[in-house]
């Protein structure tokens, strides 16, 4: 029942640790479980707070944008088309009207005559005009007699002049687009090829779309690159919309978000008091380079693009944001405001296994003073019988004497001589026992009970000795006391280190033959004295060796080969030595013997 | 003194002054007494003469009661079993 319940102690404790072990790691999990839980529903606030601000921001920059066309900045609607900044126009363009009879004369002397100098001259006088129309038309035929002749700089210079008339079309033409193509011609530079290409796709020449088409063919004949989608598509909805607002049906302002070619655009209206739309388009990829800064200066990604969306985007209906497109948001790089979060997880997780480590120290700890006290307690408990065990045998073995003694049946006078050494005896062992256990008592009170005097260690070793061989428990064993010369003195409590000395002796006597001598020495070795007291006994097991001077324990040896004893001898010679500011050192080896030596240091004078 | 017949008992005691006690207290009640101190003798005589009772102490020097113990009551059984013992008789009792 003892043993079973003190095995489970060691249980009960594991079990009353890592029940709360187990139930605050599992606190902790979900507590990190709520955490995590609670910041990510925070990033999304978070996220949809600033995506609320970013939505305000591209509604801001929509509306400046409409003040602007409410001054008339953006491409104009007329009844004949658009102004400059697409590709090209909704409807075909007429070439201009210029009276035949202006250049009657020069085709003459040019075509007939083969007067190239005269039809130059009167071109050249025609090209005076104040009219674009016509000064286009006379350049044009000016441009053609210097090729004719030649005369490659002179053309050079007239398509120069001729390119900056722009978009006065001879023939349905665009004179600006004419000139560069004739420029390409006679240099065939890829610069100007690139001015070319440049004047065509930029918008800023008006032409329709057949003409633009022709350039256009043009152009990847000489190996030059298509249109960019993204201007097509403006040009296309910019079309669309004019096409509306010739039928009539376009609302005097309006936002839209429309797909054209496969590119969707942007599109904002004003129209100003005269019924005139003004509008502006913007591409996917405009839209992208025009808000894509203000989205990144707030840590924000947008996206235009249609599908499945990546994890945390936050997906804005035109209904929430008045614009005319769902805004796509997310945060840059996937994260947002994680830091401070970050650091209080941080903390939590330190503080859980600070107190996990704490819990485990102290169950650990708590474990330590348990067993401790047990064996502890063990031990008092055998020092009780022990103790009671050794005052009852000397006490039972005199009673049954003295009563032999009292009835008078004690046969004999020698006999009773027998019977009163021997009584002699067990008084001088119970003696010694409370002796003993006063000592012990005293040890326990601490050293304030320790009378210390200048003591000579000769002296004292050679009248314990004497009086271990006078006492009736030496049988007789012999003593043998080697005692060096001249020590030094020492300084301690007489009494005190004869009780200790003599329990080494008496230990001795007890652990070893009757007939195998005891050796007790004395010498000096440093600053200290060393009184040794060496036996041919059975020698102590080295895992006896340590716990021998503790307190009720007794060598396992000992207590199967029947020695008396209750635990407490070596106990008060450790405490002895101690007091004296010394020590006690065991040699020991099975089967040869033990020297124990007492260390007392010096009386320094 | 009284008795006809004289039981035979052996005292195992290592401590002197119990020994001698039991030893005259048991010899004036009419037994025949002897003592020994320590395991070994204890074995040793009991083996060489039996005894009608052995009083054996537990602790004891050179070998404690219960290996005494242990040896006596083996060598009694062999008698009982085994033929050889020089007797020659069958199913001697041996004690």
């Amino acid at each position: 029942m003892r043993w079973g319940g003190r095995r489970a102690i060691p249980l009960l404790l594991a079990a009353a640790t890592l029940l709360p072990i187990a139930a605050l790691g599992w606190l902790s999990a979900r507590i990190l479980q709520q955490d995590r839980a609670i910041e990510r529903q925070r990033r999304v606030e978070d996220l949809k707070l600033t995506a609320g601000r970013l939505a305000l921001q591209v509604e801001g920059r929509l509306a400046g944008i409409e003040d602007q066309l409410a001054k008339g900045r953006g491409i104009r609607f007329t009844a004949e088309g658009l102004s400059p900044g697409i590709l090209y126009q909704p409807e075909t363009i007429q070439a201009a009207q210029v009276p035949a009879a202006l250049f009657q004369e020069a085709e003459a002397a040019e075509f007939q005559r083969r007067d190239f100098f005269g039809a130059a001259r009167r071109y050249r006088r025609v090209a005076e005009s104040p009219n674009p129309a016509i000064r286009a038309e006379a350049l044009v035929r000016l441009g053609r007699i210097l090729r004719r002749q030649n005369d490659r700089a002179g053309a050079l210079r007239v398509y120069a002049e001729l390119q900056q008339l722009g978009s006065v079309s001879v023939g349905g033409q665009p004179v600006g687009m004419i000139a560069r193509q004739v420029r390409y011609r006679l240099s065939e530079t890829p610069g100007e090829r690139d001015a070319f290409r440049q004047a065509l796709y930029s918008g800023a020449t008006k032409m329709d779309r057949a003409t633009f088409e022709f350039y256009r063919d043009m152009l990847r004949d000489w190996g030059g690159p298509a249109p960019p989608a993204s201007e097509v598509a403006r040009t296309e909805a910019a079309i669309a919309l004019w096409s509306r607002w010739k039928a009539g049906d376009l609302p005097a302002h309006g936002r839209e978000f429309t797909g054209h070619t496969g590119v969707r655009t942007l599109t904002l209206w004003t129209s100003g008091p005269d019924g005139h739309p003004t509008a502006r388009l913007a591409t996917v990829p405009e839209l992208e380079t025009m808000l894509g800064p203000l989205g990144e200066s707030q840590g924000l990604e947008i996206s235009f693009a249609d599908g499945p969306q990546k994890e945390g985007t936050i997906v804005m209906t035109p209904g929430e944001t008045r614009l005319p497109f769902f805004l796509r948001v997310s945060a840059r790089g996937g994260r947002l405001a994680a830091s401070a979060f970050g650091s209080g997880r941080t903390v939590l997780i330190a503080g859980l296994a600070f107190t996990f480590a704490l819990m485990l120290a102290a169950a650990y700890g708590l474990y330590r003073a348990t067993t401790r006290e047990m064996a502890l307690v063990q031990q008092q408990a055998d020092f009780v019988s022990a103790v009671s065990h050794e005052f009852r045998t000397p006490l039972t073995s005199m009673r049954h004497l003295t009563d032999l003694l009292v009835s008078n049946k004690v046969p004999g006078e020698e006999r009773k001589a027998q019977y009163y050494e021997l009584l002699a005896h067990e008084s001088e062992r119970l003696h010694r026992m409370v002796e003993s256990l006063l000592s012990f008592g005293r040890m326990q009170a601490g050293s304030s009970a320790w009378r210390l005097e200048t003591a000579d260690a000769k002296e004292l070793v050679l009248s314990v000795a004497e009086e271990f061989r006078r006492a009736p428990r030496s049988n007789g064993r012999d003593i043998v006391c080697e005692i060096q010369d001249n020590l030094p003195p020492i300084r301690g409590d007489r009494e005190a280190l004869s009780r200790a000395l003599s329990n080494l002796i008496e230990n001795a006597g007890k652990y070893s033959e009757p007939d195998a001598p005891i050796r007790v020495s004395a010498s000096r070795a440093g600053d200290s004295v060393h009184i040794s007291v060496e036996d041919r006994g059975a020698g102590i097991p080295r895992n006896d060796q340590k716990k021998l001077f503790e307190r009720f324990v007794r060598g396992d040896e000992a207590r199967l080969a029947g020695v008396r004893g209750i635990g407490v001898g070596l106990a008060l010679v450790k405490s002895v030595a101690e007091a004296h500011g010394g020590s006690v050192r065991l040699e020991s080896e099975p089967g040869r013997g033990s020297t124990f030596t007492l260390v007392i240091p010096c009386h320094e004078s | 003194m009284s008795r006809i017949l004289m039981s035979r008992i052996l005292i195992v005691e290592d401590d002197p002054a119990i020994a001698i006690a039991l030893e005259d207290d048991l010899r004036l009640e009419g037994y025949a007494v002897e003592v020994v101190h320590d395991g070994e003798a204890a074995s040793k005589r009991a083996r060489e003469t039996p005894f009608d009772l052995v009083l054996l102490d537990l602790m004891l020097p050179k070998k404690d009661g219960f290996e005494v113990c242990r040896e006596l009551r083996r060598s009694i059984f062999q008698c009982k079993d085994e033929p050889e013992t020089g007797q020659g008789g069958k199913g001697q009792a041996a004690g």
